[in-house]
């Protein structure tokens, strides 16, 4: 989407299963590519149960009452939701709470199937009990569906992902197994980011 | 302190003061025409002025009432709004995407013109699209002329409303794989629907009252008719009749408070639904 933004620029390529998606068409990428937001946004004239099949709505995909039932289903129980909110599911999503909201669009990113889930800051506008429960649903989903996640906490960077990216003023400085980089960074950058030198 | 409490109530006079001439009005028209709102005034059609001058050296009230002007507002008001309604909301809705474009640059310059044109001209310019070609006047042309008026009020008001939603929500519909019109259909129009029908309901009430297009494209009818190609009747082409007829003129007052209330209705839905939707 960065092409809705005019002074955003892009170098170099970025390969989604060894295809350039900087060559692709727009609507292709997003469709293969979940995007959850930093500030959780559900749809707020929709219902819940309508939420979490908008990506359908929205792509112009017709399903059946019982495709719809089933998707809603697996999908709410994927994020730990449909305990909460499976007797309210024609309520709107505006009064979950702001965890709840969250876990309803990563709900909502999922049922599209996407080959990768990328996630902007999905924690940073949430309590630390919300960010628990967040960082154990995607230690789960991890299993599921590839997750790149951007975050400035690197203690969750840490916690919950197998490998890392540090980026630097728009330049991937360095890339490489989490555990290895957390203790040995191979570049100076990195080094100077992981211990406080460089905020 | 004394500088700050002087500035308060000179304030608070002035304030006060803009309020006279509005509940002069309301008084007025009130005090003058509530005894003649009955159900009869509400459904028969105006008398002639032979039966009001025998009511009147009878000394009796003026028979009839003004349904003719109600049933023709309503018709011409039907037929303006469920063209001005798509028609506006889709413009908005494109000024709101395109803002940057040159060509919606122009079209949003024009809507403000077409905002500020006297209705007069509005009435004249329809006269000669609608009536001279289609040889006589009518509710079609009444409702053309609405219509024109109608448009810039709910473009203006749809683009705004568009305009103060959260980007997130668009890049939340977009980041699923949604096109510009489904994203905007689904998501952006449905989440402005407060905003948009508040700016219906006001442009409504603007037109409602509306005479001098009306006197060029509907002409005014005594009869209550429902058939679109022929000429009309308005109430506010009514109070212009009432005035113009010595004989007729008591009922001035039934018709102005019935405009009155009408758009003060209005207008307070306007106000309470624009509050419930912002919760």
């Amino acid at each position: 989407m960065h092409n809705l933004y005019p002074n955003i620029r892009v170098d170099g390529e970025i390969l989604l299963n060894g295809e350039n998606i900087l060559a692709m068409e727009p609507i292709d990428v997003r469709r293969r590519v979940g995007m959850v937001f930093q500030r959780p946004a559900p749809f707020p004239t929709m219902s819940i149960y309508d939420n979490v099949l908008s990506g359908f709505a929205l792509n112009g995909i017709k399903l059946s009452k019982a495709e719809k039932d089933a998707t809603v289903e697996r999908c709410l129980r994927s994020v730990a939701l449909w305990e909460e909110v499976k007797d309210v599911l024609n309520k709107k999503g505006t009064f979950l709470s702001g965890g709840q909201q969250q876990r309803l669009c990563i709900a909502r990113a999922l049922a599209m199937k996407p080959d990768v889930l990328l996630m902007d800051e999905p924690t940073s506008a949430l309590d630390p009990i919300a960010t628990k429960h967040i960082e154990e649903l995607l230690l789960e989903l991890q299993k599921e569906v590839t997750i790149l996640i951007v975050t400035h906490n690197m203690g969750q960077a840490k916690r919950i992902s197998s490998k890392s990216m540090f980026m630097y003023l728009g330049e991937l400085v360095e890339y490489d197994d989490t555990a290895k980089m957390f203790t040995n960074p191979l570049d100076e950058r990195t080094k100077a980011y992981l211990t406080g030198k460089m905020g | 302190m004394a500088k700050d409490k002087l500035m308060l109530w000179s304030v608070c006079f002035l304030a006060a003061l803009t309020a006279v001439p509005l509940l002069a009005i309301l008084g007025e028209v009130l005090l003058k025409g509530y005894d003649q709102l009955s159900w009869s005034f509400f459904t028969e059609p105006t008398p002639t002025a032979y039966k009001a001058m025998k009511a009147i050296e009878a000394g009796e009230p003026i028979p009839g009432g003004i349904a003719n002007g109600i049933v023709g507002t309503m018709i011409m008001l039907g037929m303006a709004v469920v063209v001005a309604v798509p028609v506006g909301i889709l413009c908005g809705a494109f000024l709101a995407e395109n803002s940057k474009n040159r060509f919606a640059q122009v079209v949003s310059y024009l809507t403000d013109l077409l905002q500020g044109t006297p209705s007069v001209i509005i009435g004249i310019i329809t006269y000669i699209w609608v009536v001279v070609p289609m040889k006589g006047y009518s509710a079609i042309a009444g409702s053309v002329a609405l219509c024109i008026m109608m448009l810039p009020l709910i473009i203006r008001s749809t683009e705004e409303t568009l305009k103060i939603l959260p980007a997130s929500l668009k890049e939340a519909g977009l980041a699923l794989g949604g096109n510009k019109a489904r994203v905007m259909m689904k998501v952006q129009l449905p989440a402005a629907f407060g905003g948009i029908f508040t700016g219906v309901l006001l442009a409504i009430s603007r037109v409602i009252g509306e005479t001098a297009p009306l006197m060029f494209t509907a002409l005014g009818c005594s009869l209550i008719r429902f058939s679109i190609d022929k000429p009309i009747s308005a109430v506010p082409l009514l109070i212009w009749e009432f005035f113009n007829d010595p004989n007729l003129q008591e009922l001035i007052w039934g018709a102005s408070l019935f405009l009155l209330l009408f758009v003060l209705t209005l207008n307070l839905t306007a106000k309470y639904l624009a509050k419930k939707w912002n919760q």
